[in-house]
């Protein structure tokens, strides 16, 4: 039913236990690739799929867009084709799993082609029934679940093959360019709590040395300084906001075009 | 300011009274609209936190009404009436709800008629992040049915958190981040609604602690279609930053270290700073030097800088007025309105 691809760097151990809490709850169809980024060898996970290690990598990292292309890249060259692929960083930690749930829900949208599970901590908490799914256009970073078609669709319009913007390194607004993306081919995403997750950022504030990445604080400066040039270059842009306007004009043009998907729309993702 | 029977304001120790007639006197053209902030229980205490020398509700309660009973007999045009302090003591929401429309209702008993004054309703407390949409659309529902309900008029005004607050000498809130804060909606997402929401109900957004927001943020509120903000700590800091730099350009050393002791003295400063504060003694006099604008010390320092910069040919309060107006224009231009005052 879904293919999971969990990104690791130099968390071997909480790998391993994020793979052994997946496992209780996969089906036999489903699978999980653990792609690693460079870890070093003592820190890699013992589940580890794919391992990029070329010295950038090693230095460096991919990261969650490229780090999620090279495990799609996989997925394909390996035949694997769920209809859902599920997309984990390495800190996330299962709250709820109702996976079926959600995947019957999902079904009767088919426009529907990539689903946020939300963080326990999420502003749009509030907004959604206990076991819901509701249409949205900017929601935060972190897991997604996507529709193998729309990435099939996707990867097809992109020179270099990926689904993720292979420039956008550190994934300034991820989340809102994959919702342009969608919402400008005729698609729309959402986010549910039938799948729930939490971001633990223990391991990204305490255990930055480890992890071979730049504090937390750094990173957030110079994701949001290559983020903008990243979003001057690609768009044409360089407001955040400017951008965020546009997806939400396209996400009110499509619940105004889609009268069916009425009953998944509403609450504060106008 | 406040009414003289509770000893008027820091503003040039003015009075209600006093003020409305300055204002009066000085806008020829009627532009102005007199507008009272922040009326409710507990407001003029020296701290938000409860005192235990502090008045009961009822006589905070008392003492709120004789205030705005003097600001409607002053000719007032819009009264903000924002009981939230009582929240800090222990009430409810709901009492705090029954609080703003006891007062709104002593309001309508002492105007001339019914339009004489517009109200501007807050009662939550200022803080980082918004609230929930449903929370805050429960409550403006609920106050407006207990006003309908009584036959009061509504607010114009509305206050909701849209994300600002106002720390030391700048804005902490959620809504002028480059990323969204965790747990928040993006503004992106929660003004649309909050705004669609006040439509609903007949009332405008009226956004406060909007003082150091970026002008790109500032540039926004058109944009997203905020119908107001409140800005006013950032005005006097801008007033205290130029008498500093004006005193230092004079070499008036003494005079600047008069006005920072008694400035770090009277501790004005202190509801200002974030719980772990880097401040510097400069910081906290730049925070809170606008309280003392009106001590016969300040006024004496100020004075001999006024005769230092004739010596000098520095026009002192020139220079202090300018500065103040190109920080009001920071504001005005994105808003929509004039060319510059300070050009």
């Amino acid at each position: 039913m879904i293919d999971v691809l969990i990104l690791n760097r130099n968390l071997g151990e909480v790998c391993d236990s994020l793979v052994a809490d997946l496992s209780d709850r996969l089906s036999p169809q489903d699978t999980l690739t653990v792609i690693d980024s460079g870890s070093d060898s003592s820190l890699k996970s013992r589940h580890t799929t794919v391992h990029v290690a070329d010295k950038e990598t090693r230095e460096h990292g991919l990261r969650f867009s490229r780090g999620m292309n090279v495990g799609l890249q996989y997925r394909r060259q390996n035949g694997l084709q769920n209809p859902w692929v599920l997309m984990l960083p390495v800190d996330s930690e299962i709250i709820n799993w109702e996976l079926l749930d959600l995947l019957e829900l999902a079904s009767r949208y088919e426009k529907l082609v990539a689903i946020k599970p939300i963080d326990i901590s999420s502003g749009y908490a509030n907004d959604l029934a206990e076991g819901s799914l509701k249409l949205a256009w900017n929601v935060e970073e972190g897991p997604w679940l996507v529709r193998d078609s729309f990435i099939e669709e996707q990867i097809g319009m992109n020179p270099r093959g990926d689904f993720f913007d292979h420039e956008n390194f550190r994934g300034y607004l991820t989340s809102l360019d994959l919702s342009f993306r969608a919402l400008a081919n005729d698609h729309c995403i959402g986010i549910t709590n039938c799948l729930t997750f939490h971001e633990n950022e223990s391991y990204l504030l305490e255990r930055a040395d480890l992890i071979k990445t730049e504090t937390l604080d750094l990173h957030t400066q110079l994701m949001i300084s290559e983020g903008i040039d990243w979003l001057r270059q690609k768009y044409g842009i360089d407001d955040a906001w400017s951008f965020a306007q546009i997806v939400r004009l396209l996400h009110a043009r499509f619940i105004q075009e889609n009268p069916e998907y009425e009953d998944v729309s509403g609450g504060v993702c106008l | 300011m406040d009414a003289a029977e509770f000893g008027g304001g820091y503003v040039e120790n003015w009075s209600t009274e006093q003020f409305a007639k300055y204002v009066k006197s000085v806008d020829r053209g009627g532009y102005a609209l007199l507008s009272r902030d922040h009326s409710g229980p507990w407001q003029s205490s020296p701290s938000p936190e409860p005192a235990d020398s502090e008045p009961s509700l009822e006589e905070a309660m008392d003492e709120v009404k004789a205030s705005l009973s003097d600001d409607i007999r002053n000719g007032f045009d819009l009264l903000h009436i924002d009981p939230s302090l009582a929240l800090l003591r222990g009430y409810s929401e709901v009492a705090v709800e029954d609080m703003a429309v006891e007062l709104i209702a002593h309001c309508v008993s002492k105007m001339p008629n019914a339009n004489s004054c517009a109200f501007e309703v807050g009662t939550d407390e200022q803080d980082i992040a918004p609230d929930p949409i449903d929370l805050s659309r429960e409550r403006l529902k609920k106050l407006v049915a207990k006003l309908d309900k009584y036959n009061l008029p509504r607010p114009t005004f509305y206050v909701i958190q849209t994300g600002t607050k106002v720390a030391e000498k700048r804005n902490i809130g959620s809504f002028d981040q480059p990323l969204s804060l965790r747990g928040c909606l993006p503004p992106a997402v929660h003004l649309p609604s909050i705004l669609e929401m006040c439509t609903e109900e007949g009332v405008l957004l009226k956004e406060h602690n909007a003082d150091y927001l970026s002008d790109r943020a500032l540039r926004w509120h058109k944009r997203f279609g905020i119908h107001a903000a409140n800005v006013a700590p950032e005005f006097g800091v801008t007033e205290t930053q130029s008498l500093l730099r004006v005193l230092m350009e004079l070499n008036m050393t003494l005079e600047f270290d008069a006005f920072s002791g008694i400035v770090l003295a009277g501790g004005r400063w202190q509801k200002w700073m974030l719980p772990d504060t880097e401040s510097s003694d400069r910081d906290k006099v730049e925070i809170a030097g606008h309280y003392h604008f009106s001590d016969p010390e300040v006024i004496e320092i100020r004075a001999r800088a006024i005769s230092a910069g004739l010596k000098s040919r520095l026009d002192v309060e020139g220079r202090i007025g300018h500065d103040v107006r190109c920080a009001i224009d920071r504001y005005m231009r994105p808003f929509g309105y004039g060319y510059g005052a300070a050009s």
